[in-house]
């Protein structure tokens, strides 16, 4: 697999040629850090978090020594990568550790909105304010975790939670609106994985420890893999279980006193700079499918926002031709830092 | 020239024919009874070539030979009956000996016969086809010799004049022709002259010793100048355009051959960038006919941005420069326009795989003279029928339009006006999905990108020629810019769009007052007033020290700007040459007072319904420059040069959340000396060192924390040196080119207390060797090597996983310690022109890469950057072109 060929301007001619690198991410054939979940996805500081983590080689789930630490660095406009080297170092003044272990919990940095978020640093005496960070294109901001893998090598990985930081760029009036209409993301979910032979659908069942293999499939059969999410309503009506941009604690109390959201691709509202107002957007999902044998189409495919009515996504996949139990994971993302998975085993008699 | 005379009828000779019996060596018949029933008749004849001994007498003569014929027709034996003297007699002898007869026949019977031939020879001469071109150089004033001058036809050949001044020109195209005379002192002179086939035109042209103009004269033998010497640049090369345009790889384009030209970095594959001495592209100023232009070449840098047929020639000065020109911290680009002086109706229709062009060229009486250009890219159309839709879909096929209109009126012999106008047009788009089939449904990983510049000019140009020897010239113009850059990667939006108008005033005065003093005074003037706007990442687009891979997603934290930017510089500069030593010491002091004010209409990021807050910025800039040159002889001079430039910011880094509106002019100072030795009428060397310093170079902060509305500080180094050669063969017996070699390092400081590093365009070597070659009968062939270091690149050593984007991180080394590998490149031209009665059509076929080399032109990496390999330019790539002229 090959980085795209993005924004370097080569305005280049004909047939100019790329090399065939053929490393593919499906595949996984030694231990791997798939996917970090934060609960609740997305949370004001000091909110206490709940981390977990996706870690499995070809044989399936495995434990491991994971370290866990916030990352207090701002990344500097010089550094490349999405976070600053210092999240990346074993150990660091810029590291606040929260615990080891395949899950880990603990607390927001209170200064995480000065540090990552809409709010100017705190100033240095005889130094101008400082910079506030940017939002992404869905107005959040981020706080990076790292996770140290200590077998087979230290080898940092680096998860995020979104931060609830109020409205960047905006009046005193929008940001009220803002506050007022914005519903925390909800991580999605996988609703549903089926295999799709010519014959019918088969849905596989999640794996349980201990359990049978959720599907059996033949040496070096041709089937598709179908995964589903859920699907979140586009209008807000009261009782339909999700708090919409539009209702409230007071306007629909059975959806909004304890405010739930969807697992699918979810309405939120963002500033539109352009135009200084709130505008609704939906979710864009995607989807990062793993195996331990056989051949997927896809390693990465997904929805945009304006295919969020489509919530199913179909991977063609060749089984592999040695029996043994093949092991399918589906981390399912959305673009406001959710993140979800869900582990299947199938059998290949 | 020569050729026998080939009479068969001097068979008639047969009159004289007599058979011959066995014994053939008699030389009367043996049976006089027999009657001849049948002549001999000469089957094959061989000419004779008239010999090269009597070629000078050139006389005409005839040898009279007894021919002794066979049976069988054959020649038994030839000897001379009346000699015409040894040389005319000895190629009788040969020729004759190869004749071979029908066997004569007596009493119907073949029998051996001898004759009487007479072998005429008359000196042939062939119509002429071309002139010969002689003449001698002075100075009108010490009527002293002018050795070096460079003396060219325009479309034929060149001559550089010798110690005493003289030159001599063959083969020289008959007509009418444009006639320039050019060195390093005299700068360029042109005028007129009407070539005849087969004579001679003997000229003296006396010429101001500091190259002032003179007013036009009856008397032939001087020369009439018709425009005031251009003002040469102690360091710089001027190619013609009908050299130019020969070079291979150049697709017939007088002004791609810049790239070729010794200081100039190889461009990326389809960049078209001029990275001249290490300087940044932007930092290098483009001029056509003294209007500033923002770009030499379209995108993908397959075609220059003015039609060949309307160049007269192209500079090159890598720096410094003298202190008519500035505003930029790198090279100097002048493009001269051919001068619209032709009668009648002219022009041409061009077409190859790129583009297709025309151009028109009239005049309105005696005065009046218009012309008009035009070109459009079809590549946009060809490209997606020849290849995959992923090759179309991975690189954006340029595409692009230009025009130029001028009309140029002579008021009287010492006053022309001319307007003009000059139009361009350039557009990228491209969806661009993985190469990897497992991300290609992945909406996080498709880009699309779109690119556009429009731009126009729209000037005058007024220059009187005074009685004194000196000249004014004015030159307004007026143009807009409008560019922008638009991608998509994944959900990050980024845009750049800059919209201006562009005022520019450029005037001076060039006199004389003393023999051995030229001045020249003038205005250098330039207001632009853009709209900016800008959103995405603050990252994005990359700028020159950004440590990135090639692809690598942008940062998804975005922002947005919109503000205004007035900038204005008024530039006052004078500049004298005085001529020490009796002409050969010249010492050119030069001072440029630039005076700037930037106004813009916001000094921080938006923030709610604050009212936006402007901010003016204003400082004078002293520039000074020095130039000498030393005549050590007629065929060695030794330059050395000093210069200090300043540069504006651009537009878009005054942007208070992508930029810093405080930036302030950067500086540079140019260091140069080196010497040209004349090695022969038409063959030069030149040698330069340079030294280069820029400071107050906008960078990216460094800081975690940057303030508020300094995302850029001006605090940046950089420093380019090393040394440049070009060994040049001007035109002569058919044969032009050159070599040119670059040994160059440019690096960048970013930070006062920061590692020296390189610079992201460095190329330590450039070479380039090119030639052309014309073959005869309208056949020339050429070929252009080149061999360039590869670009600088940051080696990635590990990679994290960011599970939040889904997305591998690279870890990087120390900033620009590997390279790209080198590039080498043999291109080859063969070109054919064909002369239909007053038109001609030219036929090429150029093959750009024709050894197919694999040429590196970008890293490329694994998603995890596990393994990297390279993308490759171009394959072997061969064009055919037309070109018909009248």
């Amino acid at each position: 697999m090959v980085k795209n060929l993005a924004p370097l301007a080569l305005a280049a001619l004909l047939a100019a040629c790329v090399p065939e690198l053929d490393d593919r991410s499906f595949l996984v054939t030694a231990p791997s850090l798939l996917a970090i979940s934060s609960t609740p996805a997305e949370a004001a500081p000091p909110a206490s978090i709940a981390y977990r983590a996706l870690y499995v080689d070809q044989n399936g789930p495995r434990s491991a020594d994971l370290s866990w630490a916030f990352c207090v660095a701002r990344q500097a406009l010089t550094d490349p990568g999405t976070v600053s080297p210092d999240c990346l170092q074993p150990s660091s003044d810029e590291l606040t550790p929260i615990g080891t272990g395949a899950t880990a919990a603990g607390p927001l940095p209170s200064d995480a909105c000065r540090l990552f978020g809409p709010d100017s640093p705190d100033e240095v005496a005889g130094m101008p304010a400082g910079r506030p960070v940017d939002p992404d294109p869905t107005g959040g901001f981020y706080q990076p975790v790292r996770l140290l893998v200590q077998d087979p090598g230290p080898v940092s990985t680096i998860g995020a939670t979104r931060i609830a930081c109020g409205l960047a760029g905006g009046n005193a009036t929008l940001s009220s609106a803002f506050a007022a209409s914005y519903r925390a993301n909800e991580s999605p979910a996988i609703a549903s994985l089926s295999l799709v032979r010519a014959s019918g659908s088969t849905p596989i069942t999640p794996d349980t420890p201990g359990a049978a293999p959720g599907a059996t499939v033949t040496r070096g059969e041709s089937l598709t893999l179908h995964a589903t999410w859920a699907t979140c309503p586009t209008t807000p009506a009261c009782g339909d279980g999700v708090c919409g941009i539009d209702e409230t604690a007071t306007s629909c109390p059975a959806d909004c006193t304890t405010p739930v959201g969807c697992t699918g691709s979810e309405q939120y509202l963002v500033l539109d700079p352009t135009t200084s107002t709130l505008t609704p957007a939906r979710e864009q999902i995607t989807v990062a499918w793993y195996a331990t044998g056989g051949t997927l189409a896809d390693d990465t495919s997904g929805r945009t926002a304006a295919e969020a009515a489509t919530t199913s996504l179909d991977n063609p996949w060749i089984a592999p031709a040695q029996p043994g139990d093949v092991w399918v994971w589906l981390v399912v993302r959305d673009d406001r830092g959710g993140v979800g998975w869900q582990s299947y085993r199938i059998a290949v008699p | 020239m020569s050729r026998s005379a080939p009479l068969l009828l001097a068979l008639a000779l047969a009159l004289a024919a007599v058979p011959a019996g066995p014994a053939a060596a008699q030389p009367r018949p043996a049976k006089p009874a027999h009657k001849l029933t049948k002549a001999p008749r000469l089957l094959t004849f061989v000419e004779a070539p008239y010999p090269e001994a009597e070629r000078a007498s050139g006389r005409s003569a005839t040898v009279k030979l007894e021919v002794a014929i066979s049976a069988t027709g054959a020649v038994d034996e030839v000897r001379v009956v009346q000699s015409a003297g040894p040389a005319f007699d000895a190629a009788a002898l040969q020729a004759v000996k190869q004749f071979v007869f029908s066997p004569a026949e007596f009493d119907d019977q073949p029998a051996p016969v001898k004759i009487t031939y007479g072998y005429a020879f008359t000196l042939k001469i062939e119509a002429p086809v071309t002139a010969v071109f002689d003449g001698v150089v002075r100075a009108r004033v010490s009527q002293r010799a002018m050795p070096r001058v460079v003396v060219q036809v325009e479309g034929g050949p060149r001559a550089v004049t010798d110690d005493a001044g003289h030159f001599h020109l063959d083969a020289v195209p008959p007509g009418k022709h444009v006639v320039t005379l050019a060195d390093d002192k005299l700068g360029t002179v042109r005028t007129d002259e009407t070539f005849e086939a087969g004579k001679r035109l003997d000229a003296a042209y006396e010429l101001e010793d500091q190259a002032a103009p003179s007013a036009p004269t009856d008397d032939e033998s001087e020369i009439v100048v018709t425009a005031p010497p251009l003002k040469k640049q102690v360091l710089s090369t001027e190619v013609p355009a009908d050299q130019g345009r020969k070079v291979a790889g150049t697709g017939g384009d007088v002004l791609k051959v810049v790239e070729n030209l010794p200081g100039v970095a190889r461009a990326a594959v389809g960049s078209g960038a001029l990275v001249v001495w290490g300087a940044s592209p932007q930092d290098t100023r483009v001029y056509v006919d003294g209007v500033r232009v923002p770009r030499l070449y379209h995108d993908g840098g397959l075609r220059s941005v003015i039609h060949t047929d309307l160049v007269q020639s192209v500079e090159l000065a890598p720096g410094g420069y003298g202190a008519a020109y500035g505003g930029g911290l790198g090279g100097l680009v002048s493009v001269q326009l051919r001068p619209l002086e032709e009668a009648g109706f002219h022009g041409s229709v061009a077409t190859d795989i790129f583009d297709a062009a025309a151009t028109v060229r009239a005049s309105i009486g005696d005065k009046v003279h218009v012309a008009v250009a035009a070109r459009k890219s079809w590549l946009d159309a060809i490209f997606p029928r020849v290849t995959s839709s992923n090759t179309s879909a991975l690189f954006p096929i340029p595409r692009y339009a230009d025009g130029q209109a001028r009309l140029s009126y002579r008021a009287d012999a010492h006053t022309t006006i001319e307007v003009g106008g000059m139009i361009s047009s350039d557009s990228t788009q491209r969806t661009a999905p993985l190469l990897d089939p497992g991300n290609a449904l992945d909406p996080a990983q498709v880009e699309t990108e779109t690119t556009s510049l429009f731009w126009t000019r729209l000037y005058a140009h007024y220059r009187h020629d005074t009685e004194g020897g000196g000249a004014v010239t004015i030159t307004p113009s007026f143009g807009t810019e409008s560019s922008s850059l638009t991608s998509q990667f994944g959900g990050i939006p980024a845009d750049l769009t800059v919209s201006s108008s562009v005022f520019g005033l450029r005037a001076s005065w060039r006199g004389k007052p003393r023999p051995f003093l030229t001045v020249s005074v003038g205005l250098d003037a330039e207001a632009v007033d853009s709209a900016v706007h800008r959103s995405g990442s603050v990252t994005s687009p990359p700028r020159e020290g950004d440590v990135y891979v090639f692809g690598e997603a942008p940062s998804d934290q975005i922002n947005h700007d919109d503000f205004r930017i007035v900038t204005v510089s008024a530039a006052p500069f004078v500049e004298a040459d005085l001529a020490l030593d009796e002409g050969r010491l010249h010492l050119l002091p030069g001072f440029r007072f630039d005076a700037y004010a930037i106004d813009g209409s916001r000094s921080l990021p938006a923030s709610g319904n604050t009212p936006p807050v402007g901010f003016l910025t204003s400082e004078p800039l002293f520039e000074p420059r020095l130039a000498v040159t030393y005549d050590a002889s007629p065929r060695v001079r030794f330059k050395a040069a000093y210069g200090r430039y300043h540069q504006l910011p651009q537009p878009e880094d005054l942007s208070a959340v992508f930029g810093n509106p405080t930036l302030s002019a950067s500086r540079a100072d140019h260091f140069l000396a080196g010497g040209r030795f004349e090695l022969g009428a038409s063959f030069s060397v030149e040698t330069t060192a340079f030294y280069t310093t820029s400071t107050d170079l906008a960078a990216r902060s460094a800081s975690p924390s940057p303030a508020v509305a300094q995302a850029l500080e001006q605090t940046g180094s950089g420093r380019s040196y090393g040394a440049q050669m070009l060994v040049r063969k001007d035109l002569s017996a058919h044969l032009f080119g050159w070599l040119s070699y670059s040994l160059l390092r440019s690096e960048r400081q970013d930070t006062p207390d920061g590692r020296w590093r390189l610079f992201d365009f460095d190329q330590t070597h450039v070479l380039t060797a090119l030639a052309s070659y014309a073959i005869g009968k309208g056949f020339e062939v050429g070929a252009r090597f080149r061999y360039a270091t590869g670009f600088p690149r940051t080696p990635v050593t590990g990679s994290y996983l960011d599970v939040r984007t889904d997305t591998y991180q690279p870890i990087f080394g120390v900033q620009n310690t590997i390279r790209i590998p080198a590039f080498v490149d043999l291109d080859v031209r063969v070109s054919k022109l064909f002369a239909i009665g007053k038109t001609e059509l030219e036929a090429y076929l150029e093959v750009q890469n024709a050894t197919n080399r694999q040429n590196p032109e970008e890293i490329v990496y694994t998603y995890n950057y596990g393994k990297m390999g390279y993308i490759t330019g171009l394959p072997i790539l061969p064009s055919l072109g037309l070109r018909f002229a009248w």
